[in-house]
C-alpha cells in the first residue's frame, strides 16, 4: 500500500539561497518498507547570455583575478546551471546523497536496494530529513518540487 | 623492493555525477593500465559495496565532500562529517583523521561557484598537519595551467613551513569523454603487491609521483620519496622507465630532456640534461628535495613530465 509521507511541496529559491540548505522533515510510520522520493527543479540553465557572461566574469575575478585576461572564451563555461542536490538522513543518521545535475530525479530506498547515491537498509520509523543542498542558483527563481511516498505491506 | 604502481586517486561513478557504473570505471581503469583506484564519489559511500564485486583492481574507498567552499577528499574513513554545515574546518578534518582516514584537498585553485560549485578551496585551515595530500595537478598538461601552478606554489609554501603534505595528481575522473593525456596519473611507491591498504599507506607516507607517463626513479642509499635522509653530500641514482609512456605513444609522445631538483623557497639546486646515472647534491638539514623531469610533449615545448614527492632531510 502506497502512502504519501510528504505532499508535493514547492520551494522557491533565489540566488541569495546559494551555498545553503533547506530541510524537509517527514514522518515515516512503523511498517514502512520502501521510500520513494520524486524530485525536480527548474529552470536548470541560465538562458540569459549577458547575465551569464557577467556571472562568469565575477567568478573569475573572485577566484583567479590574475587570469582575467587569459580567459577569453566564456562560452566554454556555458550554460551556467542551477545545482540543488539531495541528501537524506534517517533518525539514525546518513542514508545517502544524490550529487548530480539531473533536474528530474526519482529515488527508491528499501532494505535490499537503494538508488545510486543512497544507502539501502531498514526504513526506520520516525522523523527523517531530506536536505536540499543549494550549491548554486543562477536564475532569478529556481522552483523545486518534492514528493515523498512510503510503501507498507498492508 | 618498491615498485611504482600507476593509480587514479580521484574517481566518480553513477553514485554521484560520473557517467561510469562502478564496473565500467574499473574496466576503463584496467584498459588504461592503472593498478589501483580511489573511489571518491561526491558526498556518499554508496558505491563502496559494489566495488567489492570486482576484485581485479584494488579500490581504496573514499568520498569527495563537495561542500560550498572547497572539495575535501577523504580516504578510508566512511561518511564521517556533515559537509553542508561546516563552521570549523580543522574540526571536520580532525574527525576524518580520528576515524582513521586520510584528508586530501581537491583541485584547490579550480574556479568555484557557479562554474564548478564549491570547487575553489576557500577554507581557512589553521593546522595543515591535518591534511595528508593535496591535488596539485589536475587533468591534462597540468602544471602549465594557472590553477595547477598556483596549487603547486601553495603546496611548496606549506612544505617550507614544515608540513609534510603528499602531492597527488587527480583526473577528477567522471567519464572518458574529453580526457586528455590519458596515461597521466599518480604513481604510488609500494613494496610488494598493491592492495588498498598499501595504497593508503603510500599516500600517507608521501610515496607518490605525478607523471604524464615516463616514470622517474630516484634513490640514495636505499631511500627514496617520502623518506628522510641525512644532510650533507648525497649521491642519487637516477633512472627512467618508459614502459607506461610507450603504452600511450599512439596518443601522445614524451621526450625526457631535463632533470631539475627544487628545494625550499622554490629554489632550483640542480638542473641538467637527463642522463641515466648519478647526481651528487649537497643537502641542507631540515629541508626537502623534489626531483622533476621536464621535456617535450609531442615533440614540442618544455613540459613538466614527472614530479616526485619530496625526499626530506633531518633537522
Amino acid at each position: 500500500m502506497l502512502k504519501t509521507l510528504l505532499d508535493e511541496t514547492e520551494i522557491r529559491l533565489k540566488p541569495s539561497d546559494s551555498k545553503n540548505n533547506r530541510y524537509i522533515y517527514f514522518n515515516v510510520p512503523e511498517g514502512t518498507e520502501k521510500l520513494f522520493i520524486t524530485y525536480s527543479y527548474s529552470p536548470k540553465i541560465l538562458e540569459d547570455k549577458e547575465k551569464s557572461y557577467t556571472l562568469i566574469r565575477e567568478n573569475i575575478l573572485r577566484d583567479a583575478p590574475e587570469d582575467i585576461d587569459r580567459y577569453t572564451d566564456y562560452d566554454e563555461f556555458m550554460p551556467l546551471k542551477n545545482l540543488v542536490t539531495l541528501s537524506l538522513d534517517s533518525p539514525f543518521g546518513f542514508r545517502g546523497a544524490a550529487h548530480r545535475h539531473d533536474e528530474k530525479q526519482y529515488h527508491e530506498i528499501c532494505k535490499d536496494f537503494a538508488s545510486p547515491g543512497f544507502l539501502k537498509g531498514e526504513i526506520f520509523k520516525g522523523q527523517w530529513r531530506l536536505s536540499l543542498n543549494i550549491h548554486a542558483v543562477v536564475t532569478d527563481i529556481c522552483t523545486c518540487r518534492i514528493k515523498i511516498e512510503g510503501e507498507a505491506e498492508k | 623492493m618498491k615498485k611504482w604502481y600507476p593509480c587514479e586517486l580521484h574517481c566518480h561513478t553513477l553514485h554521484s555525477d560520473g557517467s561510469f557504473t562502478v564496473k565500467e570505471l574499473l574496466e576503463t581503469a584496467g584498459a588504461r593500465h592503472l593498478s589501483g583506484i580511489c573511489l571518491t564519489d561526491h558526498n556518499t559511500v554508496s558505491g563502496w559495496d559494489e566495488a567489492d564485486l570486482y576484485p581485479d583492481i584494488p579500490v581504496l574507498k573514499g568520498t569527495e565532500y563537495t561542500t560550498y567552499h572547497g572539495h575535501i577528499l577523504s580516504l578510508d574513513a566512511g561518511k564521517t562529517i556533515d559537509c553542508f554545515n561546516i563552521t570549523d574546518i580543522d574540526k571536520e578534518l580532525f574527525t576524518i583523521r580520528e576515524s582513521g582516514g586520510l584528508v586530501g584537498m581537491a583541485h584547490p585553485y579550480q574556479l568555484g561557484t557557479p562554474i564548478c560549485t564549491g570547487g575553489r578551496w576557500n577554507y581557512d585551515v589553521k593546522d595543515f598537519s591535518l591534511v595528508n595530500y593535496m591535488e596539485i595537478w589536475s587533468e591534462g598538461e597540468m602544471l602549465m595551467t594557472p590553477a595547477n601552478q598556483r596549487a603547486k606554489k601553495w603546496w611548496l609554501s606549506l612544505l617550507d613551513k614544515g608540513y609534510r603534505i603528499t602531492p597527488t595528481f587527480g583526473r577528477d575522473w567522471h567519464r572518458t569523454k574529453g580526457n586528455k593525456l590519458t596515461g597521466a596519473c599518480t604513481l604510488l611507491h609500494i613494496d610488494g603487491e598493491i592492495t588498498p591498504e598499501k595504497m593508503k599507506e603510500a599516500v600517507k607516507a608521501g610515496r607518490t609521483q605525478l607523471s604524464l607517463g615516463i616514470i622517474l626513479d630516484v634513490s640514495t642509499g636505499g631511500k627514496s620519496v617520502g623518506d628522510t635522509v641525512q644532510n650533507g653530500k648525497s649521491v642519487f641514482d637516477i633512472s627512467l622507465d618508459h614502459t607506461r609512456a610507450d603504452l600511450f605513444k599512439d596518443e601522445y609522445t614524451l621526450t625526457a630532456e631535463v632533470i631539475k631538483v627544487i628545494t625550499k623557497e622554490n629554489k632550483t639546486v640542480y638542473e641538467g640534461p637527463f642522463k641515466k646515472g648519478k647526481i651528487t647534491l649537497l643537502l641542507e638539514k631540515d629541508s626537502y628535495y623534489i626531483f622533476e623531469l621536464w621535456g617535450k610533449l609531442n615533440g614540442e615545448g618544455n613540459h613538466l613530465i614527472s614530479l616526485l614527492a619530496p625526499i626530506y632531510t633531518k633537522k
